[in-house]
């Protein structure tokens, strides 16, 4: 059982010795020592555990529904941050098809980044309005596809089209399943949590008690997004009598 | 992730004390804004580039489908001898004018005809520049502005062909006075469609396609009437786009295409196969059904719950409403920064964006 004294240490000391000394504390409870095992997986439950001790002293209360709301979109805004979540899934292509939507579990897509074909061969990413330049007939010219370009958030398209049946891997950046129970496993590494309980805590504070600039800092400490620098206003003298 | 998630977040985020009429009319402009920023969400369209001829019994409101036959060269009547009697003209898009090739001209009496186009609710007068004269053969133009409040629909109270596909811009020609004696032919009809609707939920074209060849978007004023100030008149295999984003949202095609292209067949792919004459279009827009990212729900609840933090006078309020704007920048800015790392052009260079 965690002693929240202990935790709220480990934060702190995370605050002030960086994040290797926050993972340390809270890889001991799980029985790791040397980083090769990660110990059992991270539960809903666990970060709770966490942001609770975090935001005990500040008596935040809130019911659970709203924290793993908050906590699914904390997990989406860490993982696209720093990217840490990708999946790979076939698409096969038809001959003279030139456009794809792309199948698998397009609400998670962020965006495609590797189409891989059957060979192996690694397609190259160009741009859609860079097609004309070199042909015009981008979308019939028939061949062995060797780059591929993003028609927004949903769509690939290939070049050339593709003359034959092949399955390709395409590899997307993911946010993780949203998580509707405390029980659900997280689907990000360990060692993001930090990130991670920075960021929902944010949230927490910001919707419930309503503290905003405190929250937009936690999730901004989160994100490694630095914080905006008011910028000083200038006074332009407008004539030469001025300036001096 | 869907519209109804959007809304708990933002009620999350305003204790559960927003306002629930606000927040659902909001979300539409508020998605309309983010898209401006965040230009990812696309669509891409096939619209078939064909026409659609047939005669109009008055008396029992039909149509009876004659596309083929008049487009094989078979000769088809313009009418019967019947007053109100005449032939309805459909397309995908807007055409402007239509070209019969008369082999036998209309006899007895004097003919006169009413043209109306279909708005979506009823059938209005449409005022022909030049009207054609059906009474000599030759080829007999009929040439119109396309009406701002033209509209592609399927005409309420006309029978259509069973599975014939009547969504399309219609224009109907009655002879309100009939020909007494013979009913004119034609063995010859080409329409010429230059201008193609776009949804309203259209913010920017990426790319169009008269298959297969990718079109060059141009300005009308400083590309196309420099380039022949007779491009309007024009026809043949289209080689440049326009588009039109004020209150109409429609693409013009330059020259004026005079082949059809029908749209394929439904494949795995998601997207029908484009035969030759199809139009591509591409576009940035506005999702209308829940199919949005899971992320992009995630940013729209922190705008919409600023939206209607804003509208209130409160300084917490209006606090609250910054703050959220401001987190709504950092993480448009974020996932922009991912974009552009994976070298996904923000904005496309060709075509300006519809701001409003």
């Amino acid at each position: 059982m965690w002693n929240p004294c202990c935790f709220g240490g480990a934060y702190w000391g995370q605050k002030f010795f960086g994040s290797a000394y926050f993972a340390a504390a809270y890889f001991s409870k799980n029985g790791v020592t040397d980083g090769s095992n990660l110990g059992s997986p991270l539960t809903a439950q666990d970060v709770l555990t966490l942001v609770q001790s975090d935001l005990d002293d500040q008596g935040v209360r809130f019911d659970t529904s709203l924290f793993l709301r908050h906590l699914s979109r904390a997990q989406d805004w860490v993982t696209i941050r720093y990217q840490l979540l990708r999946a790979t899934f076939p698409l096969v292509t038809a001959a003279q098809v030139p456009f794809y939507a792309v199948p698998c579990t397009l609400a998670r897509l962020v965006v495609v980044t590797h189409v891989t074909n059957s060979a192996g061969l690694v397609l190259d990413p160009v741009g859609l309005a860079d097609l004309r330049y070199v042909d015009l007939l981008w979308a019939q010219t028939a061949g062995t596809p060797a780059q591929f370009y993003r028609i927004g958030w949903r769509y690939l398209g290939l070049r050339p089209v593709p003359d034959a049946i092949d399955t390709l891997r395409v590899t997307g950046l993911m946010v993780p399943t949203p998580v509707t129970a405390l029980t659900d496993v997280l689907e990000i590494p360990a060692s993001y949590v930090p990130e991670l309980v920075l960021v929902v805590s944010g949230l927490l504070v910001l919707s419930e008690e309503r503290r905003y600039q405190e929250g937009l800092r936690r999730i901004r400490e989160g994100l490694g997004i630095p914080a905006r620098t008011p910028q000083p206003v200038t006074v332009v003298p407008s004539t030469p009598a001025e300036a001096r | 992730m869907g519209r109804a998630d959007i809304l708990t977040e933002a009620q999350d985020l305003l204790l559960d004390l927003g306002d629930v009429a606000f927040l659902s009319g909001a979300l539409s402009e508020v998605e309309r804004m983010l898209l401006q920023r965040l230009p990812v969400l696309t669509e891409i369209r096939l619209v078939a580039t064909t026409w659609a001829f047939g005669q109009w019994t008055n008396s029992t409101t039909t149509y009876t489908d004659a596309t083929v036959s008049i487009q094989a060269g078979g000769p088809q009547a313009l009418t019967t001898l019947t007053t109100n009697d005449g032939h309805l003209l459909g397309a995908k898009g807007f055409f402007e004018e239509v070209r019969y090739t008369v082999s036998v001209a209309a006899v007895g009496g004097t003919p006169v005809l009413e043209y109306t186009y279909w708005n979506g609710a009823t059938w209005r007068t449409l005022t022909p520049v030049s009207p054609p004269t059906f009474t000599a053969t030759g080829v007999q133009t009929l040439i119109f502005a396309a009406p701002d409040d033209w509209r592609q629909g399927t005409p309420t109270g006309v029978t259509f062909p069973a599975n014939f596909d009547a969504d399309q811009c219609w224009v109907r020609v009655r002879f309100t006075t009939a020909p007494t004696v013979t009913a004119p032919v034609i063995t010859a009809l080409v329409i010429l469609t230059a201008l193609y609707p776009l949804s309203n939920e259209v913010l920017q074209l990426l790319a169009v396609v008269y298959y297969p060849q990718e079109l060059e978007p141009v300005p009308v004023q400083n590309a196309l009437d420099l380039w022949n100030q007779s491009w309007p008149t024009l026809t043949g295999v289209p080689a440049y786009v326009s588009q039109q984003m004020d209150a109409l949202h429609r693409v013009r095609l330059v020259p004026r295409p005079t082949a059809v292209g029908p749209i394929g067949p439904a494949l795995s792919s998601g997207i029908p196969l484009p035969t030759d004459n199809t139009l591509v279009v591409m576009t940035v827009e506005v999702p209308t059904c829940d199919d949005t990212p899971q992320w992009w729900d995630g940013i729209a609840s922190y705008l919409v719950a600023a939206a209607d933090a804003q509208r209130l006078t409160e300084a917490q309020d209006l606090a609250l409403a910054g703050v959220l704007g401001e987190l709504s920048d950092d993480l448009i800015g974020m996932l922009r920064g991912v974009w552009e790392a994976q070298g996904m052009e923000s904005t496309p260079p060709r075509f300006p964006m519809l701001r409003r």
